[in-house]
């Protein structure tokens, strides 16, 4: 309908912009009750269970690195070298599916820790944060698959390239995001 | 130097040509549209219809209240009839109903765009919003919830009602809202014709921005607490369980911190419809439009900082309810100025008493005892007597009630024209006016007077020396839904019996009012002239149409001025 | 709104005051003085923007042909003006409010303090001394703090006579205190919605006059009240397991006669743990309902159970009152022997009696010695001889009489000693038996020596 290219564009930054504001305040209630419950027990963690596993720097060594290589797409989209373009998404898609795996991993680790006692806040409020980070990033993936797609069939140049100003600009947020909570989870 | 006005722009609709409602006909061409009108439409007949379903459930308890003991069901049906009713009318009728509802219709068209910025998304929340609607009416028909609107934990986690599907109704209602948002921020932002600079639009677009801005930022805040809550009541475990070392109270932070905005996404657009109707039917330009326009977005930030109101009585610390307190009274300051800005506007006009200014005047003198009630609720010496009472239940009915109810009412007779080309009689929009007033304030005066005394809210069973004003009460609630049965059959009857209306009935200057009635597919053939929107020296009125038209005289100053 | 003061007086209340509810704390009237504040100024504020508006309304009504009267579209200075005004007064009943606050939420520190527990649906207070009740007593005119704790859901105490209202919150206490102007009985509401019984949360606080609450405290929780309190319990856990589970007449009898907080109280309890405070509380609150109802004994009921010849005796005297209660608590005691005592230790109620309430210690002697009277050693079942000639055996019908007549039979060498008072009307009748049961023990009789 609003058919003028650069018109939308510009829409859709904005767009992205205002939902990356709201999922900043949906991670920023999910971490102040994260916050809440630890600040508010005896012992964190509770007695007899380990702190988080060191891997969680793994999975944050892995964002980083897809954080690098979603923009040397961007570049690429930027530049028309559509080379660079297809392998920093393709490489984006693999590190991301990476992260999955090694937060499940994580979880396991947590999951084995707690075993005898389910019912308690270390893990929960552990699972909470990163299973909600998690959603985002498959949630991610998906727009990631089409993009990459689309990049295939040779949809994007210099001049056109929302989609991967979109899903970069997205995929920055999820990195951010997870440092903050990798952070806050290990200190 | 100065152009003259195209012909285009002032010239009579001959009215035969295709409009939004006839241009495409089938069910399909309503379901897959991207047309805003039509979305606005559709909004428009789901949230009557809930708000038909919230009335019932409200007559019912009011029947209900009618003795001190059962009257007509018991207290289990009881505690799910006022849970219904406040979560159907708070999720699917007045959060969405200004600004999704009729937002929806008028916002791109009074600033002069073809559509919203992104028109899949906004069927995508239209959808969204159905979506959650039946969740809402599975957990209604799998026999309701009672846990009141507010879900508090840890009842909410413990009573075998249907809370689960209650909840992820309003999770996804929550996402309808947020796309809306994002949409009228995008659209203000981005699809602004030449001329339409940000102190050129019509104060409803400044109110409905604002809205967006609560909407986008606070709704997130309610998706992960009813997560949590329904992650809590499935696996049995969660943040809000004392038990575990959670804080049921933490809930209530979490609650409030989106539900206090979201009585300012409601009370906004209703004050932006307030500023629309007030100016041309003053036949006056508005007073103090800067201020009106930075206190919609002033209220919008402050209602962020004022959460802790609500919680006064419920342990959280006197140094917390102090600030809370103070910061309450802070959004008392551009609610003010926006009424007296109103009555500023009214001053030295030629006040046109017809059906939307009548909704208008019943707004202005109920939002002005629920504002002024306020005070005692936001005051911490009185609001821990008059907190959980009938006080707190007539304040919300006449800020929610009094205002954006009004408000829509008021909102629906202007515009009804505009949406579907009709003119309704006249006195029958008065008469249904003057009736909900006169039933409002019968049904919710004596509940000030009931929780000052001490009654509190949610009560099945109420000592004696309040059954008096119950049944007050009780009547006034009748007399209340007679005057929207008044109002229902006033607008279907304009639809079969109704003249057709002109493009510009009322003499309005927004450029709503520059399309023919009802408007076409896209709005506007080429981006419209944009005037000050409150200027009423550039129409005339002509008698052998019954409209008004800008004058063909009127010229257009090159920096958008109009001379 | 301020019309509404004097036109429907038939609304108004029995005291003629229209808006707030009869006022008996001293945080009342400060929170009613802060109310009419605000009334007034809402009210003024509210008049104007109604008179404006209809003034406008008829004054600049349309009329055909009259044109707008030009008015420029704003003005700084009035808009300045209008936010000021309102910043003002919203800051003057902040701060107004807030003071009064201030005074009603810090509590003074010598309170006295009364623990109160909210549960579905009941209110439960326990007193210093261990006695639970369903209603709250407090001392008129002394600082009271309440210490509230809530066993299953968010309940809210709410106290309208006294401006009062907190929550009470599972997992934290929560304290409001306040310090009562007006002796008399105010409604206490459940503020917080709980739940189907949410509106039956009710009940009554009772202030007393100076002296009265530590009399009632005393009589509720005397050593003589054949009601159950904490401290009686021996096994609360049989106890209870018996009512959630026993299958035998007397126990299915009280399972049906609990109330529905009760009923929920005990199904909330997993059938094996210790049972908690407050579950013993509540225990403690249902058996007494149990109690203090009719009599218990069914011929039918009672089939498998060993009456006590203790029982059986009082059974013939067809008691009322405390001695109905009793009855029924020696009853409950056969057919449960174990989990709590059979009823209040007389001897040791009459020794409290003799040394404090009724003040015999400081007339008769224990160890022989004739002071003002004679000496209760060896006093009982003795033959007497008395003033006027007379030889009288000191019985339970003597002591009786000598408590209520004291002067009728007076023993000889006493007539001009004999300065006691009646205690008819001071002591009642289970007081009496409580000091002919402490006068016919070992201790007193000196049959232990």
């Amino acid at each position: 309908m609003m058919s003028e290219e650069t018109g939308t564009r510009d829409f859709s930054i904005l767009g992205l912009k205002l939902f990356l504001a709201g999922l900043t305040m949906l991670f920023g209630a999910g971490l102040v009750g994260y916050l809440i419950v630890r600040l508010g027990a005896e012992q964190w963690p509770p007695a007899g269970i380990p702190p988080v596993p060191w891997t969680l720097w793994i999975s944050t060594a892995v964002m980083i690195l897809s954080s690098v290589t979603i923009h040397g797409a961007l570049d690429g989209a930027r530049e028309g070298n559509q080379r660079a373009l297809k392998s920093g998404l393709i490489l984006t898609m693999l590190l991301g599916l990476t992260f999955l795996v090694s937060q499940v991993m994580n979880g396991a680790a947590i999951l084995q820790a707690v075993l005898s006692d389910m019912k308690e806040l270390y893990s929960f409020t552990f699972f909470m944060l990163t299973t909600l980070h998690a959603v985002h990033v498959i949630g991610g993936l998906i727009p990631l698959g089409i993009v990459t797609r689309k990049a295939f069939a040779g949809a994007y140049d210099e001049k056109n390239h929302t989609g991967v100003r979109l899903i970069t600009w997205y995929w920055h947020y999820l990195d951010a995001v997870w440092i903050v909570l990798c952070i806050v989870l290990t200190i | 130097m100065t152009t003259s006005l195209p012909v285009e722009h002032g010239a009579e609709p001959t009215g035969t040509e295709d409009n939004y409602l006839t241009c495409d006909r089938g069910i399909k061409s309503w379901i897959f549209t991207l047309d805003h009108k039509r979305i606005g439409v559709m909004y428009l007949i789901f949230t009557m219809g809930s708000f038909l379903l919230g009335g019932v459930f409200a007559l019912l308890l009011r029947t209900e209240l009618l003795t001190p003991q059962k009257t007509i069901m018991d207290a289990d049906t009881y505690n799910q009839m006022f849970t219904l009713h406040g979560a159907v009318m708070v999720f699917l009728f007045i959060i969405p109903g200004i600004p999704a509802a009729m937002g929806n219709f008028v916002l791109p068209i009074m600033l002069g765009a073809k559509d919203m910025a992104f028109p899949r998304l906004n069927l995508a929340s239209l959808y969204l919003y159905v979506l959650g609607a039946v969740f809402a009416v599975l957990a209604i028909a799998m026999g309701g919830v009672d846990t009141g609107w507010t879900f508090y934990t840890p009842y909410s986690t413990e009573t075998n009602t249907a809370v689960i599907p209650m909840t992820i109704g309003a999770f996804i209602l929550g996402f309808s809202s947020v796309f809306t948002g994002i949409n009228f921020i995008v659209t203000v932002q981005k699809l602004r014709p030449k001329g339409m600079t940000w102190f050129k639009m019509p104060l409803m677009l400044w109110s409905l921005y604002a809205t967006a801005i609560i909407q986008i930022l606070a709704t997130p805040v309610l998706g992960i607490t009813l997560l949590l809550l329904i992650i809590e009541r499935a696996l049995g475990v969660g943040i809000f369980d004392p038990a575990l070392g959670g804080d049921p109270v933490l809930y209530q932070h979490f609650f409030w911190f989106y539900s206090h905005p979201a009585v300012y996404i409601m009370i906004l657009p209703a004050m932006g419809i307030i500023s629309e109707i007030i100016s041309p039917f003053s036949r006056k330009h508005i007073f103090g439009y800067t201020f009106i326009a930075f206190s919609s977005i002033a209220i919008a930030l402050l209602s962020f900082l004022v959460w802790g109101h609500h919680m006064f009585t419920s342990t959280q610390s006197p140094l917390a309810s102090t600030i809370f307190s103070a910061l309450t009274f802070s959004v008392a300051i551009p609610s003010a100025v926006k009424v007296f800005n109103w009555l500023a506007t009214m001053f030295r006009g030629r006040l046109v008493l017809k059906t939307p200014m009548l909704w208008v005047l019943g707004f202005i003198f109920l939002f002005g005892i629920g504002g002024l009630t306020g005070l005692f609720l936001g005051a911490l010496a009185t609001d821990i007597h008059v907190h959980d009472t009938y006080f707190v239940v007539a304040h919300f009915h006449y800020t929610m009630f009094g205002g954006p109810v009004m408000a829509m009412m008021g909102g629906l007779f202007y515009w009804w024209p505009k949406f579907f080309g009709r003119m309704y009689k006249e006195n029958w929009g008065r008469l249904s006016a003057l009736l909900v007033f006169t039933g409002f304030n019968l049904t919710f005066f004596p509940q000030f007077i009931m929780g000052i005394r001490g009654m509190p809210r949610r009560y099945f069973n109420y000592p004696e020396k309040f059954e008096i004003f119950h049944q007050l009460s009780t009547i006034g609630s009748y007399v209340l839904a007679f005057g929207f049965l008044v109002v229902f059959f006033t607008l279907v009857h304009s639809l079969f019996r109704g003249k057709k209306a002109p493009a510009n009935p009322w003499g309005s200057a927004t450029l709503e009012w520059r399309c023919p009635s009802p408007p076409p597919h896209e709005n506007f053939i080429e981006p419209p002239l944009v005037t000050d929107p409150y200027d009423f020296s550039i129409l005339e009125y002509d008698e052998a149409s019954d409209c008004y038209h800008l004058k063909p005289s009127a010229k257009l100053a090159e920096d958008g001025e109009v001379a | 709104m301020a019309n509404d003061m004097t036109g429907i007086s038939m609304l108004a209340q029995s005291d003629g005051r229209f808006w707030m509810p009869d006022a008996a704390s001293t945080s009342a009237a400060e929170v009613d003085w802060v109310f009419s504040f605000i009334f007034w100024i809402s009210a003024f504020f509210f008049a104007l923007i109604v008179f404006l508006m209809l003034f406008f309304v008829i004054r600049y009504r349309w009329r055909k042909g009259q044109e707008t009267k030009a008015m420029p579209n704003s003005n700084l200075t009035i808009e300045i003006i209008w936010t000021a005004i309102p910043f003002l007064v919203v800051a003057t009943i902040f701060w107004v409010a807030f003071r009064a606050y201030m005074k009603l939420t810090v509590p003074p520190s010598n309170a006295y303090e009364i623990q109160v527990v909210g549960q579905k649906w009941k209110w439960l207070f326990e007193y210093p001394n261990g006695w639970v009740d369903d209603r709250l007593h407090v001392p008129g005119d002394r600082a009271i703090l309440l210490t509230m704790r809530s066993e299953d859901i968010i309940h809210s105490m709410f106290i309208p006579a006294f401006r009062l209202k907190m929550d009470v919150v599972p997992g934290r206490y929560s304290k409001i205190w306040f310090k009562a102007t007006k002796n008399g009985t105010f409604d206490i509401y459940c503020a917080e919605y709980c739940g189907t019984g949410h509106s039956d949360m009710t009940t009554q606080i009772v202030v007393h006059a100076p002296g009265g609450y530590e009399r009632w405290l005393r009589e509720a929780s005397s050593l003589l009240s054949p009601t159950l309190r904490i401290q009686d319990l021996t096994d609360a856990a049989a106890l209870a397991r018996k009512i959630k589970s026993g299958t035998d007449p007397v126990s299915e009898f009280i399972r049906t006669s609990l109330t529905d907080a009760g009923t929920a109280g005990i199904n909330a309890w997993n059938g094996s743990s210790e049972p908690n405070d407050a579950l013993k509380a509540l225990l403690i609150s249902e058996i007494n309902t149990i109690l203090k109802g009719a009599s218990i004994y069914d011929p039918e009921r009672f089939a498998s159970v060993t009456v006590a010849a203790e029982t059986a005796a009082l059974m013939e005297k067809n008691p009322e009152g405390e001695d109905q209660v009793q009855l029924n608590r020696f009853l409950l005691s056969d057919a449960m022997p174990d989990f709590f005592t059979r009823g209040p230790d007389m001897v040791e109620a009459g020794r409290y009696i003799y040394e404090r309430k009724g003040g015999c210690a400081s007339c008769h002697t224990l160890d022989g010695n004739a002071n003002v009277g004679p000496s209760f050693l060896g006093i009982y079942g003795r033959s007497r001889d008395l003033e006027g000639g007379e030889t009288i055996t000191v019985d339970e019908n003597y002591i009786r009489q000598s408590i209520i007549e004291p002067q009728a039979k007076v023993v000889l060498g006493y007539k001009d000693r004999s300065v006691m008072p009646t205690y008819k009307g001071r002591l009642s009748d289970r007081e009496i038996g409580a000091i002919i049961s402490f006068m016919k023990s070992a201790e007193v009789t000196g049959n232990e020596k």
